[in-house]
């Protein structure tokens, strides 16, 4: 069943990673006499409006689009992760300051926080995914307490406490290792939601110059002339679909029901 | 009942003034001036730029800026735009307007469509209907909404004339969001079924010969509070304006206009817009908290 994303996410990589070998054509090359020219064995995809070629772009896409959802997966995770064992295990007085300033940043929604940071840093891919990664880190940061606390109150980790184990510790050692896996959970579905997020500033024209592509971006060139030309918007459309559907299946069950205060849409 | 809603109000208060001074400081800390995007195509010279900052107040000691922002705040007045000249709270109630009436119709669909899809893969009724449930369900959570927004728009162009109709539009943009939100609440309403189906409370109803509408009843009674929970979180990001169905739809509403402001750091609107946002969130959470008291008689307790 975890095949197919699998493989998907790792043809994915290996795109990003050499796309010169794959992509058919330059895609930042304007040939205007080729203008939303439909897809055929020429061009896969067709080409837009300035008559580069849609695949080209697609692919080269896949860097840029992968690399400010990861920007912004590791901009979230690390702090949160720290945040929230922090949280889940310091003492009475810190913890509940920290959770003050968790409560504050929750009460807004994952995407103006985004926004505030990216209209403050301008307009740039490593924008985009600083702004992204930055406006997750207080979800992340509450469901790492969370998990922190439940691992706190088994009988292996007060043995630990009444064998007299320094607190770094027993955070480091048993708390850590054990809440290793709903960590990875956690991770895999803000990823799903960095790829979204990511995206969705990029189509609000946040991550810079359209000449160099990315998903979000390409998607919203294409939106002039959709009836005419739907394979511009169509191509980016669906590769960000199945990316998310890729990594939310590999992400599996986990996220149904569980992350009901932290579910971030985007729209 | 009375105290313990007192007491959540007054909760507000510091996170309010919190979210408010964080974004008072995000905005002007960092580079970037309204005025230079007012006289960028104009050509002003210095002079008068340095005059029109003068004017709006901006070359005072930021000390100074914020406690006049402060004061006027607590008398309800959250400035004029820099832009525009008119009071930010009518921009923002003008705009409130068309995001309210979207957020009512795509919450509509995003509840009904979400808990049918959610009571259809909890209780499977036929073979086929489980598999088609889930599928929905996934993609809701893995379409991004300027995708399936200009999808509708390019299905739709072929059927209707270019001018839209009033339905069209509010209807369309409202199935896109409702659909984008449905998937959250289908997830929700399945694993809170999943859960509450081994209840004793329910084992014993199904022993006493309770089956079908009255036995799903039973169920989601209680099964509702996730899903309320869901709902409210949903609400809030609804009626806080959705810029990516604004601009896919050429809606008038409160993401585009964040999103303006924030661009043209118009300070007085997006202040007020993150102060009302913060507190359409903290709200749509106490009515949630709320409504699962009316729905489960022992969380009732909560407010003594």
């Amino acid at each position: 069943m975890k095949l197919i994303p699998f493989a998907w996410l790792a043809l994915l990589l290996v795109i990003a990673l050499l796309t010169p070998v794959f992509a058919p054509y330059d895609p930042t090359a304007v040939n205007p006499a080729q203008s939303l020219t439909a897809p055929s064995s020429q061009y896969l995809l067709g080409t837009d409006l300035l008559g580069r070629d849609v695949y080209s772009r697609l692919l080269w896409g896949t860097r840029r689009t992968l690399g400010m959802a990861l920007l912004a997966i590791l901009v979230t995770a690390v702090p949160g992760a720290a945040l929230g064992l922090a949280a889940g295990s310091a003492g009475e007085g810190w913890e509940s300051w920290l959770m003050r300033g968790l409560e504050v940043a929750l009460a807004l929604p994952q995407l103006l926080i985004a926004l505030v940071i990216v209209a403050a840093l301008g307009q740039s891919p490593w924008a985009v995914g600083l702004a992204v990664g930055a406006a997750g880190i207080a979800s992340f940061a509450r469901l790492a307490r969370s998990t922190v606390q439940q691992v706190r109150g088994q009988a292996y980790v007060q043995a630990a406490e009444a064998l007299g184990m320094a607190p770094a510790q027993i955070v480091l050692r048993h708390v850590l290792r054990n809440i290793a896996g709903p960590l990875a959970a956690f991770t895999t579905i803000h990823f799903a939601w960095a790829i979204l997020n990511t995206a969705t500033l990029s189509f609000l024209g946040f991550s810079g110059s359209p000449a160099a592509p990315d998903w979000g971006t390409m998607l919203n060139e294409g939106r002039a002339y959709l009836v005419t030309a739907p394979w511009v918007s169509a191509a980016p459309g669906a590769a960000i679909t199945l990316t998310v559907l890729a990594v939310n299946t590999l992400g599996g069950a986990w996220g149904e029901g569980r992350h009901r205060r932290d579910y971030n849409t985007v729209g | 009942m009375l105290t313990y809603l007192l007491r959540r109000l007054l909760a507000f208060l510091p996170v309010l003034w919190a979210t408010v001074t964080l974004v008072f400081l995000a905005l002007r800390l960092t580079p970037g001036d309204p005025t230079e995007t007012l006289y960028a195509e104009a050509q002003i010279s210095r002079e008068q730029l340095a005059a029109n900052r003068a004017a709006l107040g901006l070359d005072r000691p930021l000390l100074e800026q914020y406690a006049s922002f402060l004061s006027q705040l607590v008398r309800g007045d959250l400035g004029a735009s820099l832009f525009t000249g008119r009071p930010a709270t009518v921009t923002i109630f003008e705009l409130f307007i068309p995001t309210a009436e979207l957020a009512l119709a795509g919450l509509t669909v995003a509840f009904s469509l979400g808990l049918a899809l959610g009571i259809l893969s909890a209780t499977r009724p036929a073979a086929f209907v489980k598999p088609f449930a889930s599928a929905l369900t996934a993609l809701s959570q893995s379409l991004p909404v300027a995708w399936t927004g200009l999808l509708s728009l390019w299905l739709t162009a072929g059927l209707f004339s270019l001018n839209a109709s009033l339905l069209l539009e509010l209807a369309l943009p409202a199935l896109v969001l409702g659909f984008a939100i449905a998937g959250p609440i289908a997830g929700v309403t399945r694993a809170s079924l999943a859960t509450l189906q081994n209840e004793m409370y329910i084992v014993a109803a199904r022993a006493r010969g309770v089956t079908g509408w009255p036995l799903l009843w039973h169920i989601l009674r209680v099964a509702l509070i996730p899903i309320v929970n869901m709902t409210a979180l949903q609400a809030a990001f609804l009626f806080s304006g959705t810029v990516v169905t604004e601009t896919v739809f050429a809606r008038p509403g409160l993401g585009r206009l964040l999103v303006d402001s924030l661009l043209r750091k118009d300070f007085p609107v997006v202040q007020g817009l993150v102060l009302l946002i913060a507190g359409l969130y903290l709200s749509f959470n106490l009515a949630a908290d709320l409504m699962a008291a009316a729905l489960d008689p022992r969380l009732r307790a909560r407010f003594q």
